[in-house]
C-alpha cells in the first residue's frame, strides 16, 4: 500500500482522538455488563473445573 | 468430527456445482480465485435449496434426500475437476512463505485460521440458540418428522414461510445427517462472507494484511461468533450480500452480462436467506442507477441481474402465494389480504432510540455504543467498525473508490432505520462492509502517521484494546462450545449448564421423545416449543382444526374447558408439557431475570394451573415440567364436576 498523505486540515491526531472518545464512551456505558459477564463466565469456568 | 467431514464434502459438492455455474458467467476471468470460490460455493447453495424444494414436496426421507445428494456430486464433478488445483497449491505455499518471512502476516493467517476454525468446530456443539430452537431447525424437523414439506400452524409462528435456502440446507442435514451437519454447513457459509470481506478489501486495492484484516474484523463481531457455530441466518445473508457487492463492482468494472447475472443470482439468494435480503438489494438499487445514468454500465446486462434475482424467488413467492395468497408472506400481508392482521409488525418496536432525524444521525453511534441501554444486546461488541472504518478518510488515494460499498452501506442503514425492528443484529448484511472498511482504516491510518512514535504508539494501544476485548468473545464462545463439540462434555451437560434464553428445553424434550410411543400424542404449552421435543405428535396449544387462526384474526379461538377436556380425552394425551417459568436479560448488564410463568399467558392456563399444582410432575428442569396426561385429564374433569 502506498503511503497516504495527511488529508488536508485532518490531522492524524483527530483520528486518535476520535478512537480515544470511542473506546471512553463505550466502556462507560457498558462497563456494568463486562463486570456481570466476567463474573458469571468465571463462575462457569470454575463449574468447569469442579 | 463424521458431521464436520460430511459437511466438508457437501460444501465441495455445492461448490463444485457453483464452480460451472460461475465460470460459463465470467468465461473472461474477470473475477479472481477467491471471488470465484466465494461465489461459486454460495450459488452451489441453490442446488440443495431447490431440490428440496421440489421433492420434498413429495417426500422427505432419507431415499430422496441420499438420492438428491446423489445426484448433487456426480453433478458437481465437472466443475470440480475444473478448480485450477495446481494454481490453488501454488498460491497457498507463496502464502505459506510469505509468512514465515513477515511476521505480521504470520499473525494475521496464524489469527484468522485460529478463529475461523474455533467458529466452525462450534457448530458441532448441539444447538442451543433461541431462534434455531424456535424455528430455524424446528420447522425442519417437523417436516423430517412429517415425511414431506409442510406448516406447522399450531406454532403460530409466521416464520414457518420465511424464504428456505438455508432452512432447506437443515433438512438435508437432518436427513443426510443430524443437526450438527446443518450447523457446520451455515458455518462455511459465514466463512464464505469473511472470504467476501477480504475480497472486498482485495478488489479496492488494499493489500494482503488489510484483506486479512478484514476477514478477522468480519468474524470476531459477536453476532458473527455467535451465530456462525448455529444455523441462524444473518450471517449466511452477510455473505450473500458482500459476495454480491464484490461481483457488482466487478461488473461495474466489465458491463459484462454474466457478471450481471451472477450479481443478480447472489442478490437473489440473500433474499432467499432471509427476507431482509430485499432490503440488501434496494441498497444496491442507488448504484446501480447511478451506474447507468453515467453510462458506466449498460441497460441490457444492467437488467439482467434484477431479473436473475426474481427469477429465482418465484418459487418461494408461488408457494407462498398459493398457501396464504400473499407471496411475501407475512410481509405486508394486510395489503395482499384486505382485513387480515399485520403480522410481526410488534417486532418494529421495542429497539432504538426513536426515528428522528437526530436518531438517524447518532444511531450507528448509538448502537455500538449503547447496545445495552436501548437495542438488542451486546451484538457487536468493542466498537471496532464506529472507531476504526472512519480513519479510512485518510487513505486520499483510495477513499473514492469506497464510495460504491459505502452507499450499499449507507442505504442499507437508512432501510435499517425506517424499515424494520431496530435489531442490531439485522445490520449484519452490511458489517463485512464495514469490516474491510475499518481494516482499511487501519491501514490508512497507520500510513498517515508517518514516522511519529507516541502516535503510532497510542494508535497501537487502542487496535490492542479493541482486538483484546474482541477476543474475550472469541474465546468465551469458544470454552461455552468447543468442549462438548470435541467429546468432553456430553450434551446433556452443555445444554443443561450453559444459558440460553428460556433454556433448550432439553431434559424435558427428551423424556417425552425418550417414552412417547409411535401413535401417541401430547400437548405442549411451552414457551417455545423446542427442537429437542417430538414435532408432529405434538398439539401445541391449538388443535388442527383450529390452528390457523392467526391467519385471519387477532383474537386466538374460545374453546370451553369442557371440550378442551373432551378432545383431550378423545386423543388421549400422554403428557402435559409445560413451561413454568420464563426468563429476560434485556437490562443493562444482560443479567437473566427468571419470572413464574402467568398461568393467564397461556392457553387453559387458569385451568390447569391448580391442577397441575397438585401433581408430582414426571420430570422437571427449571423452566418447564412434563406431567402424566391422564393424570391432568381426571383432575381436570374433577374440577369441571365439582362445579
Amino acid at each position: 500500500m502506498k503511503p497516504a498523505k495527511p488529508l488536508g486540515k485532518i490531522h492524524p491526531e483527530i483520528g486518535l482522538a476520535w478512537c480515544v472518545v470511542v473506546l471512553v464512551a463505550y466502556y462507560a456505558f457498558t462497563a456494568p455488563y463486562y463486570v456481570y459477564k466476567i463474573s458469571v463466565f468465571g463462575a462457569f469456568l470454575l463449574g468447569l473445573i469442579r | 468430527m463424521v458431521a464436520l467431514a460430511y459437511s466438508l464434502a457437501v460444501w465441495a459438492v455445492l461448490t463444485g456445482i457453483g464452480w460451472s455455474v460461475v465460470r460459463r458467467l465470467d468465461a473472461a476471468d474477470h473475477l479472481s480465485g477467491g471471488e470465484r470460490a466465494a461465489a461459486a460455493s454460495l450459488v452451489g447453495c441453490f442446488a440443495i435449496y431447490f431440490g428440496v424444494f421440489a421433492i420434498g414436496i413429495v417426500r422427505l426421507d432419507g431415499i430422496s434426500m441420499w438420492g438428491l445428494a446423489a445426484v448433487l456430486a456426480v453433478a458437481a464433478v465437472s466443475g470440480l475437476r475444473r478448480i485450477p488445483w495446481p494454481a490453488l497449491a501454488a498460491a497457498a505455499r507463496a502464502e505459506v512463505r510469505t509468512a514465515t518471512g513477515e511476521p505480521w502476516a504470520a499473525v494475521l493467517w496464524l489469527t484468522l485460521v485460529v478463529v475461523a476454525l474455533g467458529s466452525l468446530l462450534q457448530g458441532l456443539a448441539p444447538p442451543n440458540d433461541y431462534d434455531s430452537l424456535m424455528y430455524h431447525l424446528t420447522m425442519p424437523q417437523y417436516d423430517v418428522e412429517l415425511g414431506r414439506l409442510g406448516v406447522a400452524w399450531d406454532r403460530v409462528l409466521p416464520h414457518a414461510l420465511f424464504p428456505a435456502l438455508p432452512g432447506n440446507l437443515s433438512r438435508f442435514s437432518l436427513v443426510t445427517m443430524d443437526a450438527h451437519a446443518a450447523q457446520v454447513l451455515h458455518g462455511l457459509i459465514g466463512l464464505t462472507g469473511s472470504l467476501g470481506a477480504a475480497m472486498l478489501a482485495r478488489r479496492l486495492g488494499c493489500g494482503r494484511a488489510v484483506q486479512l484484516g478484514a476477514a478477522i474484523v468480519f468474524l470476531s463481531v459477536r453476532a458473527v461468533i455467535w451465530e456462525i457455530g448455529t444455523v441462524e441466518v444473518d450471517v449466511p445473508l452477510a455473505s450473500f450480500a458482500v459476495v454480491a457487492l464484490v461481483v457488482y463492482l466487478a461488473f461495474r468494472d466489465t458491463d459484462r452480462a454474466g457478471l450481471a447475472v451472477l450479481f443478480g443470482l447472489l442478490v437473489g439468494g440473500g433474499v432467499l436467506t432471509k427476507y431482509h435480503g430485499f432490503m440488501v438489494a434496494l441498497a444496491f438499487a442507488p448504484l446501480l442507477i447511478n451506474d447507468l445514468l453515467r453510462r458506466r454500465v449498460s441497460w441490457v446486462p444492467a437488467l439482467a441481474g434484477p431479473a436473475a434475482a426474481a427469477a429465482v424467488l418465484v418459487p418461494h413467492l408461488a408457494r407462498n402465494f398459493l398457501i396464504t395468497g400473499n407471496p411475501i408472506f407475512p410481509l405486508f400481508n394486510y395489503v395482499f389480504n384486505p382485513g387480515h392482521p399485520a403480522l410481526l409488525d410488534e417486532l418494529r418496536i421495542g429497539f432504538g432510540t426513536g426515528r428522528g432525524l437526530v436518531d438517524l444521525l447518532a444511531g450507528f453511534w448509538n448502537l455500538s455504543i449503547l447496545p445495552m441501554q436501548y437495542f438488542d444486546g451486546m451484538v457487536l461488541g468493542a466498537p471496532i467498525l464506529l472507531a476504526l472504518a472512519p480513519l479510512l478518510v485518510f487513505d486520499r488515494e483510495r477513499r473514492v473508490r469506497w464510495g460504491g460499498a459505502l452507499s450499499v452501506a449507507l442505504v442499507y442503514y437508512i432501510e435499517w432505520f425506517y424499515l424494520v425492528g431496530q435489531q442490531v443484529r439485522f445490520m449484519l448484511p452490511v458489517v463485512p462492509i464495514l469490516s474491510a472498511m475499518a481494516a482499511a482504516g487501519v491501514g490508512a491510518f497507520w500510513q498517515a502517521i508517518g514516522g511519529r512514535r507516541w502516535l503510532k504508539g497510542a494508535f497501537a494501544a487502542v487496535v490492542l484494546v479493541l482486538a483484546l476485548n474482541q477476543a474475550l468473545f472469541v474465546g468465551a464462545y469458544a470454552a461455552l462450545r468447543l468442549p462438548v463439540a470435541v467429546g468432553l462434555m456430553t450434551p446433556a451437560a452443555y445444554l443443561d449448564r450453559t444459558p440460553t434464553m428460556n433454556n433448550s428445553f432439553f431434559s424435558v424434550c427428551r423424556y417425552v421423545r425418550d417414552n412417547l410411543r409411535s401413535g401417541e400424542r401430547y400437548y405442549s404449552l411451552l414457551q417455545i416449543h423446542s427442537f429437542y421435543c417430538p414435532q408432529v405428535s405434538a398439539v401445541y396449544q391449538y388443535f388442527p382444526d383450529e390452528a390457523r387462526w392467526w391467519l385471519t384474526s387477532r383474537r386466538p379461538p374460545d374453546m370451553p374447558i369442557s371440550e378442551f377436556v373432551a378432545r383431550a380425552e378423545k386423543a388421549n394425551f400422554r403428557y402435559f408439557v409445560i413451561s413454568l417459568r420464563t426468563e429476560n436479560r434485556r437490562n443493562l448488564t444482560a443479567r437473566t431475570v427468571v419470572a413464574e410463568s402467568d398461568a393467564s399467558s397461556f392457553r387453559f392456563g387458569p385451568h390447569l394451573k391448580p391442577v397441575i399444582d397438585g401433581l408430582v410432575p414426571l420430570v422437571e428442569d427449571p423452566f418447564a415440567a412434563v406431567y402424566d396426561g391422564p393424570q391432568v385429564i381426571a383432575g381436570l374433569k374433577a374440577a369441571l364436576e365439582k362445579k
